[in-house]
């Protein structure tokens, strides 16, 4: 029994080790994800039909005041969207004088979020979407406030999404007021990110808005990330504390938006 | 004693698919660290009522089971259930001779032994540290379902065990 039990521990540390640090076992552990949905599908079932039975078992009162509502939405986003063509058609002349390229419409998709809960150590969700609609390590997932986080693994049938609030998640941003540039970290809490290497002449004040700057490649620019709860100077230490609270709803949310950048659209058409 | 030991293989399989639900259960973000280590729960339960049904590889393929399920590195659940279940099949039939305190402060010991292994091996993986306060209240929570999971060992498999000393 003790030489059984030290060869399944060798057998066992030896996958956990080749997982954390090669990129084929990575991969291969991706495939075999398909392998848990089935009981994650389980899990997630009887949660989505007590909100599909609550959404369908509503009073006829409710749904025409929703329904007012999202008329008031729309009308005021139809309004909002004739002013953003004019300044978008004024933009692309613009950049037409500056020779510089225009920037392309890019391709979305939208993804549901599996109702389970993953190791509580882990800042990641899972999604409805996998390599068979397209999906790519990298790719970036937005929801309707801001962006939410990174695909990290394909499965053929979902994947897994690490959130921008997970300690091993970075994003490049811009202060959208003074134009300062920083690196947006995780911290382990959906509630904070966290800014760092910010000298403390650097131009941030509580309630700044920080939106992707667009610099990693990965993430499309523009998009917010976070807003400004905390600027600390720490005295003694080179640079200041600042904390952000994540502009998406990454502990509320159900639907996603998987983004295509004009980039990677590019590169997908070289390939094929 | 066959469609015995089918019986017994059907018990065991559910308990575990419910220890999976239960492990996978959304819960807003606090209540999280409530939820104790359903599958160690089920595993231990299972070694004291039959321990001749339960193998070590058994428990390597349910801790990599797990691991796919919550999306942690292989290993991460199936090291810390391996250690357990190796040391509970050394000494449970000790364990089942011993008082109850006693034998709760062993169960106890393991649980921590269980939750040592894991946080050690997420340090790992992040390069953080997880050592929050929250990180007990599993471990208390996994210890208080123990004395529910006693119960239910209850007196058959000490008679069980008596008999054949």
């Amino acid at each position: 029994m003790g030489l059984r039990v030290s060869l399944l521990l060798i057998l066992s540390s030896a996958l956990f080790f080749c997982e954390l640090h090669s990129d084929s076992c990575h991969y291969f552990r991706a495939k075999l994800s398909v392998l848990a949905l089935p009981v994650q599908k389980l899990v997630d079932a009887p949660i989505r039909l007590v909100s599909w039975v609550s959404d369908t078992v509503v009073t006829q009162r409710y749904l025409l005041s929703e329904n007012a509502r999202l008329r008031a939405d729309a009308l005021m986003a139809e309004a909002k969207l004739q002013r953003l063509l004019a300044l978008q058609r004024e933009n692309e002349q613009l950049r037409q004088l500056l020779n510089s390229s225009s920037q392309l419409d890019t391709k979305t998709v939208v993804a549901q979020l599996l109702a389970i809960d993953l190791d509580p150590s882990l800042q990641q969700v899972i999604i409805d979407k996998g390599t068979q609609h397209a999906i790519y390590e990298g790719q970036p997932v937005l929801d309707s406030y801001g962006v939410m986080g990174q695909v990290i693994s394909v499965g053929p049938y979902t994947s897994r999404v690490l959130l921008i609030s997970d300690t091993r998640s970075a994003v490049p941003v811009q202060d959208s007021r003074s134009g300062v540039r920083a690196i947006a970290v995780g911290l382990g809490s959906n509630q904070q990110l966290s800014l760092i290497h910010i000298p403390d002449t650097a131009d941030i004040q509580e309630g700044d808005i920080f939106v992707s700057s667009g610099l990693g490649q990965r993430f499309p620019s523009g998009y917010p990330v976070g807003e400004v709860t905390e600027r600390t100077v720490i005295s003694g230490e080179q640079f200041i504390l600042v904390k952000l609270k994540p502009t998406a709803h990454l502990d509320r949310t159900e639907q996603v938006l998987l983004v295509w950048p004009a980039q990677s659209l590019q590169d997908k058409d070289h390939a094929s | 004693m066959r469609a015995d030991a089918v019986g017994t293989w059907l018990k065991i399989s559910f308990s575990f698919l419910i220890a999976f639900m239960l492990t996978l259960l959304p819960l807003a973000r606090p209540w999280v660290w409530l939820q104790p280590a359903w599958v160690l729960l089920v595993m231990m339960y299972w070694i004291f009522a039959a321990p001749q049904r339960m193998g070590l590889i058994w428990v390597l393929i349910i801790g990599f089971y797990l691991d796919l399920l919550t999306e942690t590195p292989l290993g991460q659940h199936a090291i810390p259930l391996l250690m357990v279940a190796y040391l509970l099949f050394k000494f449970h039939v000790r364990l089942l001779i011993f008082p109850f305190m006693r034998q709760y402060v062993m169960i106890i010991a393991l649980i921590l032994l269980y939750y040592g292994i894991e946080y050690w091996l997420i340090s790992l993986n992040l390069h953080a540290r997880v050592w929050t306060l929250a990180a007990v209240v599993p471990v208390i929570t996994t210890s208080l379902m123990w004395l529910l999971v006693s119960r239910l060992i209850g007196n058959h498999v000490l008679r069980a065990h008596t008999v054949r000393f």
